[in-house]
């Protein structure tokens, strides 16, 4: 047996742990694989329960310890703020909408992933690619997405003989029907995001825009906005109540669950909370597709992602958990399922998927024949566009329009708006 | 007591009666909606300032047993407590060197103080959040101990300086010329005149704190570190659902041990307010 002397002992250790020490990381052997992800505080409270439990069985899975950690939806710009400034925080996070576009320097290209699951599962829907495919690279992996539909009493309907609105103007004539009868539209028209997100699709349907597709032209001038407020303020006059112009995110919801609103234009959450609290409305609720107009049918559609902080020191198990919950088709079906059709997913051969065959009043959610776009379209999201919608200017035209100001004197005031923010 | 002024008092206290109402209003009905059954809250014949479906406990045992409400409500009591404490010890000192000493620029550094106090935490929470992560304190409630005296210690430091200034000197001199320090004076002097001031100061400091958002909500991020004004409007208001009769259920606990401390207080607090050292 050969025997090391004390000396060359000494020198080997030493140089082996100055070998591990060099990089200055420690040896994986030794390394904790540990992650955390930052989500929204789900409309679907369901979804965050079912996120728990994926969690825990990832982390049996794979031996990555997995943290999760909520937040409400308002509160994530001022969380993400932080975490940018001191460069820590989670490792994972939710993004809504835009936010790749505004996050962009700060995230990691997942465009190997997205690539792995349109590959599975088909492309990306175009809300989706269109919020998180930033000057081609994939900054943020989409995962699920609500839309809007159009919300009804269908008993109201059917008591009045009244048609299902395939045209907004077809909506008017309904919505007077329905006022009558002491239901009224429940549009609300104040510094909302609901406000925006029925907002934009009329003024999309009658041919009008924000800001063109160069992201620098303001286009809200036009014949085709002026025919949008018109329309809204027949609409305010004879088939809705002057609330509306107090009303919060909750308020149309509230209105049709507690059976005064007729008709709004929301997600499904007002008829799932319904169901959830067996009011007795919600067997009265139904969907129709998002009525159109004369330059087509359109709706808004709110994708959501996750992102990846480049900060982050864990960007692989990251992107395992992401790989894990995404790419895992029965996990990523368990997780689509569990949000009863408030959440579906976001590639296009999962278009139909089996949740919407859970309840015949999600028919509407196939959305045949709309184009989804987020906030602002067709003007890239940058962060003036974006300003521009957090400004609520759109609602506040519309509620100028519906209180008396002359409709050109609206336009040109959205208009100056929209230029200062565009040349600030 | 005669007739006239029997019913001048009647007079008052019915003059006073719209005051009241206006005051016990909020409380009145956050109660009752967090009483009621969701089937009476979304109905729309049902009269708002009445229970007439049966008042039921649902939203309080959903909101102690299925959040994590009293783990919330420990760490605000705890990071209130801390903070309310150390600001006043450090305010006090501060507010009596303002008020007392003769240094350079006294006077503007009173103002400055001030003026710190009004700079609005939206525009401090990101320069602090480099500081508490320096600190190693991220997610962590210790991270708001150290925060919230940034607004506390200016708030407190002003309003004890107003009221120390109304503690006669003489009688401080009195006690020195006794043969007391400067410290002994404050401590055995002037404190015992000021405690309306200082109660004064701490029900105004605990309520901030007990109120804080924006700090709560960027320092901290695990349900078992938030504390309860930012668990109780992430966990039960998701987007366009409002959890009501959760929601006012968390405002009637959370303004609790406000009320408590204000009920034990009033006396100290009004005087405080109103009067000076020396009436």
């Amino acid at each position: 047996m050969s025997t090391m002397s004390r000396r060359r002992f000494v020198a080997t250790s030493t140089a082996g742990l100055a070998g591990i020490l060099a990089p200055r990381i420690p040896p994986a052997v030794g390394q904790q694989r540990e992650i955390s992800y930052l989500c929204w505080n789900n409309f679907a409270p369901l979804m965050d329960k079912k996120l728990a439990e994926i969690g825990t069985r990832f982390t049996k899975d794979t031996g990555i310890k997995l943290k999760i950690d909520h937040i409400a939806h308002a509160q994530q710009p001022a969380k993400y703020a932080a975490e940018v400034q001191t460069q820590s925080g989670h490792d994972l996070v939710e993004m809504r909408m835009h936010f790749p576009w505004l996050y962009e320097p700060q995230l990691v290209d997942v465009s190997d992933l997205v690539a792995q699951l349109e590959k599975q599962y088909g492309a990306a829907i175009s809300s989706a690619k269109e919020t998180a495919h930033v000057r081609g690279v994939w900054r943020a992996v989409p995962q699920y997405h609500g839309m809007f539909v159009a919300t009804y009493r269908e008993d109201l309907f059917k008591k009045a003989s009244l048609k299902i609105p395939d045209t907004w103007e077809d909506l008017y004539v309904a919505g007077k029907e329905l006022k009558k009868m002491g239901h009224p539209v429940g549009i609300p028209i104040s510094q909302n995001y609901d406000t925006i997100s029925t907002a934009g699709p009329i003024l999309w349907s009658f041919g009008g825009l924000e800001v063109d597709k160069d992201g620098k032209t303001v286009r809200i001038n036009s014949p085709a906005t002026e025919q949008m407020l018109e329309w809204y303020k027949k609409m305010f006059k004879d088939a809705m109540d002057p609330e509306v112009l107090s009303w919060t995110d909750a308020s149309n919801n509230e209105s049709i669950q507690q059976g005064k609103s007729g008709w709004i234009h929301n997600p499904v959450s007002a008829y799932l909370i319904a169901k959830q609290k067996k009011l007795p409305t919600a067997d009265l609720i139904n969907h129709h597709r998002t009525p159109g107009g004369p330059a087509g049918r359109h709706d808004t559609d709110v994708p959501r992602h996750i992102g990846i902080w480049k900060f982050s020191k864990n960007v692989e198990p990251a992107k395992e958990f992401i790989k894990y919950i995404l790419g895992k088709r029965e996990v990523y079906d368990e997780y689509i399922m569990s949000a009863d059709a408030f959440n579906l997913p976001t590639y296009d051969k999962l278009k139909e998927h089996p949740v919407l065959k859970t309840d015949p009043k999600y028919a509407a959610l196939s959305g045949e024949g709309v184009q989804y776009h987020a906030y602002g379209w067709p003007a890239p999201p940058s962060d003036k566009v974006q300003l521009i919608t957090n400004s609520f200017i759109l609602p506040n035209m519309v509620a100028k329009a519906v209180t008396g100001t002359p409709t050109k004197e609206s336009v040109a005031w959205a208009e100056r708006e929209m230029k200062k923010i565009l040349a600030g | 007591m005669g007739k006239r002024k029997f019913w001048n008092r009647v007079l008052m206290h019915v003059l006073l009666v719209p005051f009241l109402l206006f005051a016990i209003f909020p409380f009145f009905h956050m109660t009752l909606t967090s009483l009621k059954s969701d089937r009476e809250l979304y109905d729309r014949k049902a009269v708002p300032l009445l229970i007439q479906q049966g008042p039921t406990l649902e939203h309080y045992s959903k909101l102690l047993w299925e959040t994590a409400f009293i783990t919330w409500t420990k760490n605000s009591l705890i990071v209130t407590f801390i903070a309310t404490a150390v600001s006043l010890v450090v305010a006090t000192i501060a507010a009596y060197a303002l008020a007392r000493l003769k240094f350079f620029a006294v006077g503007s550094f009173g103002t400055g103080i001030f003026v710190t106090y009004l700079v609005p935490t939206s525009l401090l929470f990101l320069p602090l959040a480099q500081v508490v992560n320096w600190l190693g304190l991220a997610d962590s409630k210790w991270a708001l101990v150290v925060t919230y005296p940034t607004f506390l210690v200016p708030f407190c430091t002003w309003l004890l300086m107003g009221y120390f200034r109304t503690v006669p000197k003489e009688v401080e001199e009195c006690a020195m010329v006794d043969g007391a320090t400067r410290i002994q004076a404050l401590w055995r002097i002037v404190l015992p005149i000021a405690i309306p001031g200082l109660v004064c100061a701490a029900l105004f400091a605990f309520t901030l704190s007990w109120n804080e958002f924006i700090y709560a909500l960027t320092f901290t991020s695990s349900s078992d570190q938030i504390t309860a004004s930012v668990g109780v409007t992430s966990e039960l208001i998701r987007g366009d659902i409002y959890f009501w009769g959760q929601l006012m259920a968390g405002a009637v606990l959370a303004s609790v041990p406000i009320v408590i401390l204000y009920v034990f207080f009033l006396d100290y607090y009004v005087s405080g307010l109103t009067a000076g050292a020396v009436k």
